[in-house]
């Protein structure tokens, strides 16, 4: 009787350890509820929102193609090579429409023959990541910023708001991802909200993407 | 009372035995194929001694840095990593960064699929352009030989280890590349990372390594 009890152990520690290595969610991100909306055409729109500066993780590249420090942390740099480069590189963390983090985005301004190009991937890990490719001047928000009265190296309080692209279209389009965003396409736009630059030239106020979507024919 | 001691070693036995068989799995999906033709190949560097920046939960061996980037702490995104890379060419030159966002894959469970990591990729080329790569890899292999046995079992590292880890998502078993912008707009490839460990540091991981970013352009 205990040779078959230590069996019947052995047999079930054997079992219960392979169906929880196969079933077991030993990944299972925070799944934070979509905050989209049916738009009348059919389409979903879902904004995300960047807090400044409490949503910056790293910047660098050309201070020209974007107000404020040119890098965070300050010692970051391009090497050598880059370090003239027409190119500029934002980490933020980014929220939904209700203020809670859900992802991690990237943002490439990268100079270019015809024009500069905001590119975006933003991760959300528990449902996949979305790209969206923009259009947008070199300098939009810089010339707006100046324009208000802001002069590098000194602080600023006010509000200028920008919206990327050539002010007739949306700033670009959402070319898909993964997960669940591999099946869409769409428009988005950039805006910036700016309320401050601090005196180590970090900026304070809201990046808004606002993304329609739909899925592709 | 001895029946429940019998049956508590019993179920400790087949735990140990399963756990065993496991971790020599041969259900398990194996490394991913380099791409056998590329038309980029980007160098880069370990994210402990080359990468431009490093953000992560401030829990796990590798910490963010340099000082002042903040740690993915929200539950969200705790379990993210995002590395801001130098991209350089065949001989060493820095020729673009990339941000590679990383985070584990829920379809990840260790009977017949190993340990996924899912890794957005956004590259820009100054004056050339911008392009994504979607990828999925399995490191079990790499934990499996490599790391488990030095950080868990205390054996000395055995030398320099080749990893090939990229398993998809294409159905190629190769990453998704998609053009963005410039030279790159309406183009699309695949890619696959192959990585060259040289140094491996008993507390945070490889701290010398030589990685590659394979690209492969389809003609369409």
């Amino acid at each position: 009787m205990l040779k078959a009890t230590f069996i019947g152990g052995l047999i079930l520690g054997f079992a219960a350890t392979l169906s929880a290595a196969g079933f077991y969610p030993w990944v299972d991100h925070l799944r934070v509820e979509s905050r989209t909306q049916v738009l009348p055409n059919g389409g979903r729109q879902e904004n995300f929102f960047i807090r400044l500066p409490v949503d910056q993780i790293a910047t660098v590249g050309s201070a020209e193609l974007a107000p404020g420090a040119a890098a965070f942390p300050a010692d970051l740099a391009l090497p050598e090579p880059l370090a003239d480069a027409s190119i500029r590189v934002d980490h933020f963390k980014v929220r939904d429409a209700m203020g809670e983090v859900v992802g991690v985005g990237s943002r490439h301004h990268v100079g270019l023959a015809d024009g500069a190009a905001a590119v975006w991937s933003i991760s959300l890990p528990s449902r996949g990541a979305v790209q969206l490719v923009g259009r947008t001047g070199s300098d939009q928000i810089s010339s707006a910023l100046a324009r208000a009265g802001y002069v590098a190296g000194t602080p600023w309080d006010g509000t200028v708001e920008v919206s990327l692209g050539d002010g007739n279209t949306r700033t670009g389009i959402l070319v898909g991802g993964s997960g669940e965003f591999t099946p869409l396409t769409g428009t988005f736009l950039e805006r910036w909200q700016i309320t401050g630059v601090d005196a180590a030239g970090r900026l304070q106020g809201t990046i808004e993407l606002n993304t329609t979507s739909s899925l592709a024919q | 009372m001895k029946y429940l001691i019998t049956l508590l070693l019993g179920l400790a036995v087949g735990v140990t035995m399963a756990a065993g068989l496991l971790y020599v799995n041969p259900l398990a999906i194996d490394s991913g194929q380099v791409l056998a033709e590329a038309d980029d190949v980007f160098g880069f560097d370990s994210p402990l001694t080359g990468e431009l920046a490093f953000a992560s939960d401030g829990l796990s061996r590798l910490t963010s840095h340099p000082s002042g980037v903040p740690d993915l702490w929200e539950t969200a995104i705790v379990k993210s990593a995002l590395s801001v890379i130098a991209l350089k060419d065949s001989t060493g030159v820095p020729v673009g960064v990339a941000s590679r966002v990383s985070y584990p894959a829920e379809t990840t469970e260790l009977l017949t699929t190993g340990v996924l990591l899912n890794d957005d990729w956004l590259v820009s080329l100054p004056d050339s352009g911008s392009f994504f790569v979607t990828s999925q890899a399995n490191w079990w292999p790499f934990l499996k030989e490599t790391v488990i046995p030095i950080w868990y079992f205390g054996q000395p590292w055995s030398g320099s280890s080749a990893i090939d880890p990229t398993i998809g998502p294409d159905s190629s078993g190769h990453a998704i590349v998609t053009g963005a912008t410039g030279e790159f707009v309406g183009r699309f490839g695949n890619a696959t990372e192959h990585y060259d460990v040289r140094e491996f540091d008993t507390q945070v991981g490889p701290s010398q390594l030589a990685a590659e970013l394979r690209v492969a352009w389809r003609n369409e």
